[in-house]
């Protein structure tokens, strides 16, 4: 009787100490904020089409027809990325995303991110990213502001 | 005394699976991360009447006139005005954007007029102001300039052109 209560003790105590074991090896929650959005500026339709791309570090140019405008509100979209230290992560961008106006649309596509593909969040358990993208606009393209929403997804490797 | 023999099997438990760690969350998604540009028209400019100092009697020593964006004309030195038809500031009709600012760019560089082979100059070429704004996408401004008139400037219709350049700002 004696010797199957302490077997059985002995049993419960592997598996408590395997359930413990498993707790201590999970990784922090990945969590990413949006810290602001990405900004074209004003740019000038001259009859001729043309892109305009905002890099990871904010500068902005022009290809084609079109020309760059007051440069208020340039900016890449920025993020923080935060979770468990030295821990890798991979970024995951949009491919295509269209913008709407008073009178018309434009797409936007060619995302590039800061870090690029993946990051790792280091010793202090963050990191920081920023997303450009290129804007495609058109012969005609009507004035007026055009706005539009996209989601960027991290996800642990 | 019997000796207690306990067999105790420990199981060898795998703590982390090949592949995917273990987290509550281990993706996270930002949505309706916000873009925005602004398109606007390209920014035009036409003049719509030419700079005209009207008629100037020149002196036996030289002289400046001047004439404002106001359409006032003055003169120092021997220069001295005749009559005043024609008198007028360049005005120009800028077009572009609903609500944009633009900033206006006068010659920095005295402009020759000529007469045959005399000739004058004109300068500070001024505005009332370097940047304004266009409502409804149209705003005028007017431009005016001084003439250097010479001693014994030799009579005569005298014409050049200058540049005036608007852009957005």
């Amino acid at each position: 009787m004696k010797w199957r209560a302490v077997q059985l003790l002995l049993a419960t105590m592997v598996l408590g100490a395997a359930l413990i074991a498993r707790e201590a090896g999970a990784l922090a929650d990945i969590g990413l904020a949006t810290n602001g959005g990405l900004g074209f500026g004003q740019i000038i339709v001259t009859g001729t089409s043309g892109t305009v791309t905002v890099t990871t570090t904010g500068s902005r140019s022009a290809s084609g027809g079109v020309a760059l405008g007051n440069g208020f509100g340039v900016s890449p979209a920025t993020f923080t990325v935060t979770g468990e230290a030295d821990t890798a992560y991979g970024i995951t961008l949009p491919s295509s995303v269209t913008l709407t106006g008073g009178q018309g649309s434009m797409v936007m596509d060619t995302f590039t991110s800061s870090p690029s593909g993946s990051g790792n969040l280091g010793p202090g358990r963050s990191q920081a990213v920023s997303v450009g993208a290129t804007l495609h606009v058109g012969a005609s393209q009507p004035p007026g502001s055009y706005s539009g929403t996209y989601a960027v997804t991290v996800a642990y490797n | 005394m019997r000796t207690l023999v306990i067999p105790v099997t420990l199981t060898a438990v795998s703590l982390a699976s090949a592949g995917a760690a273990a987290a509550q969350q281990s993706s996270a998604i930002a949505s309706n991360v916000p873009v925005t540009a602004d398109i606007v028209a390209a920014i035009t400019i036409r003049d719509t009447g030419s700079l005209n100092f009207g008629q100037i009697v020149a002196g036996s020593s030289g002289g400046t006139v001047t004439l404002t964006p106001l359409n006032t004309r003055s003169s120092i030195g021997g220069a001295k005005l005749a009559n005043g038809i024609g008198t007028r500031a360049a005005t120009f009709d800028v077009t572009g954007a609903e609500a944009g600012t633009f900033a206006i760019t006068l010659p920095a560089s005295p402009v020759k007029i000529t007469s045959g082979a005399n000739e004058m100059t004109v300068d500070t070429f001024v505005t009332p102001s370097p940047t304004l704004a266009l409502v409804d996408g149209v705003k005028s401004f007017a431009v005016g300039a001084s003439l250097t008139v010479a001693a014994n400037q030799p009579s005569g219709h005298y014409a050049g052109t200058f540049d005036v350049t608007v852009a957005y700002d």
